[in-house]
């Protein structure tokens, strides 16, 4: 090309003696600019509904009891300012000598599902979503291959051929979605639950997709529960009503666990399939199911060690 | 292509753009560090905003609400008093016991002359009648039970209810026990159901887990078993999550991957 024709210029009405290479760049950096507001607008959405106090939190492993107490008390006001309930926040520590263990028994699972309506209610779901821990597959008898279970049947129980499978988070001895966490929001705690800072998460998913049993869940959006349903004993890390982009899961009810209660899911079987305790206690009848019935866990194959455990009798 | 040093950026940077004129050390011939520094500048723009938009929720949380939080300490433990395992077993066995409370009371739709229900012993009329031992179907009941769902086995009336004391019931070996004592009377033909009983392997969990704070409860037979027709009955599941993962299989896609 010729010097004579890099310097030729196009008159364009509106531009007047501009260039068109430099129109041309103007209305690019213009672009680019818009693409990048348009890019970081959700910043300016989250700023509206995070306080600064929210946005400047520490992780949950570095909060003091100071910090905890104010947190506790921002989060108690936010739910009462969003959905006009006075609950409480709580933070129950693991007990010492403790490591829970849980063990459904499949001959008696029926798949009433009222484990998933209990688990709805006591953790406060999305109502909407009508979401909860707990899946119950309907299982062809002869195979453990989720992907033979049909979780959304609605017909009677229990059917002829078929068992009926609840799954939920295990609480692996060796979770996969705590090693893939790039912030460190989730992790297992002493008595063996892995919790979620919800506070901490960023919402990338990956604990999901490393989760071999689909026991982790994505909160798409705010929950929308009414005011008289909200169940006001909350934990910080467990039934607290969780923000929108967080990924939250079964903690195995923690804030009644460590008080020496049961899971709401067990209290809520109808059939007394479900066996809770503690498997550091050579008396406890978890360790006796262990050791008398011929247990299992899902997908034994991966390593992850479950602490939830299957039998038939 | 050839660009010229100095001259564009300015050209972009024209007060419409910019607001001002750009410092000569940011003219820059590099097209992609130009973009760079827009993004720099964009950057920049939106941390601005973003501390201007967060500021004034800073001070949202009123310290009053701290300061009530601090004096209300978290309750104690329902009791903590010591790890006894012999403690919960006698607390479950104590459950083992608890219903029903008494022999059963039949209603008779009638009412006292204070209103109260009026309700009779078995004994009321059984101390009359012949027992008949052969009645072991519930169409056979014709006079007072009519209409009883009766699916048990091939037990016959007699098998549980004691001939002699209609308010008591009878073990295998003739001896009467009241009605309190029914898991006995069960476990003795269902001795496995009755030793995983004891081990919360069978019956459920109810109360505490932990026996340092609080009472393990265990339902009896009879609160999850009719004993006259004990078969769990057919249960219409409660809603489903909406979720992805819940679509039933197609048979075609799972259906002979075996």
């Amino acid at each position: 090309m010729s010097d004579a024709r890099d310097e030729r210029r196009i008159p364009l009405p509106v531009l007047g003696g501009v260039s068109r290479r430099t129109a041309l760049k103007g209305a690019g950096a213009a672009l680019g600019l818009a693409a990048f507001g348009a890019a970081i607008s959700p910043l300016a959405h989250f700023a509206e509904n995070t306080s600064l106090d929210e946005f400047l939190q520490k992780h949950y492993k570095e909060l003091n009891e100071e910090d905890k107490r104010a947190i506790f008390a921002r989060l108690e006001a936010e739910t009462k300012e969003r959905y006009g309930a006075d609950v409480r926040v709580r933070d129950p520590q693991p007990i010492p000598g403790v490591r829970f263990g849980y063990a459904i028994n499949l001959s008696l699972c029926n798949g009433n599902g009222r484990c998933v309506e209990a688990c709805h209610r006591e953790n406060n779901h999305d109502r909407d979503a009508n979401q909860s821990y707990i899946r119950v597959f309907e299982m062809p008898k002869g195979t453990t291959d989720l992907a033979h279970g049909n979780a959304s049947y609605e017909h009677d129980v229990p059917q002829e051929g078929k068992y009926y499978l609840p799954v939920q988070c295990f609480q692996c001895e060796n979770p996969p979605c705590v090693d893939v966490c790039p912030v460190e929001a989730t992790w297992q705690e002493e008595d063996g639950i892995v919790v979620v800072d919800y506070n901490w998460c960023i919402g990338c998913r990956y604990c999901q997709a490393a989760c071999p049993y689909h026991a982790r869940r994505f909160n798409w959006k705010e929950p929308e529960i009414p005011a008289e349903e909200i169940n006001p004993d909350q934990g910080y890390l467990s039934n607290r009503i969780r923000p929108a982009g967080v990924v939250e899961k079964c903690h195995f009810c923690l804030h009644r666990t460590r008080e020496g209660r049961m899971p709401a899911c067990l209290e809520a079987c109808p059939t007394g399939a479900r066996l809770f305790g503690n498997l550091l206690d050579p008396d406890s009848d978890i360790r006796w199911v262990l050791a008398n019935k011929r247990c299992f866990v899902l997908k034994e194959e991966l390593g992850a060690r479950p602490t939830l455990f299957y039998f038939f009798d | 292509m050839r660009w010229k040093a100095g001259r564009g950026l300015i050209d972009l940077s024209t007060p419409a753009a910019c607001g001002g004129p750009v410092p000569a050390a940011l003219s820059m011939s590099d097209p992609i560090r130009r973009i760079m520094v827009v993004l720099l500048v964009g950057v920049l723009a939106a941390a601005g905003a973003l501390l201007v938009s967060a500021t004034p929720h800073a001070g949202t949380i009123d310290p009053a609400i701290i300061d009530t939080r601090a004096a209300a300490p978290i309750a104690p433990l329902a009791s903590a008093s010591r790890p006894d395992r012999e403690a919960a077993l006698a607390a479950a066995r104590a459950a083992f016991d608890r219903s029903p409370a008494s022999a059963p009371r039949i209603e008779t739709n009638l009412v006292d002359d204070l209103g109260r229900a009026v309700t009779v012993s078995c004994a009321s009329c059984h101390a009359n009648l012949e027992p008949d031992a052969n009645t072991n179907h519930a169409a056979d009941l014709i006079d007072f039970h009519e209409g009883l769902e009766y699916e048990h086995g091939s037990l016959s009336c007699l098998s549980c209810h004691h001939a002699e004391d209609y308010n008591a019931l009878r073990l295998t070996d003739g001896l009467a026990i009241d009605f309190a004592s029914v898991q006995r009377l069960c476990a003795q033909c269902h001795a496995p159901q009755a030793r995983d009983y004891e081990r919360s392997a069978h019956g459920g969990m109810m109360g505490f887990w932990d026996a340092r704070r609080g009472e393990a409860v265990r339902k009896s037979c009879i609160d999850c078993h009719d004993p006259h027709a004990p078969a769990m009955p057919a249960m219409v599941p409660t809603f489903r999550p909406h979720d992805r993962f819940l679509a039933a299989p197609s048979e075609s896609e799972h259906g002979d991957d075996e």
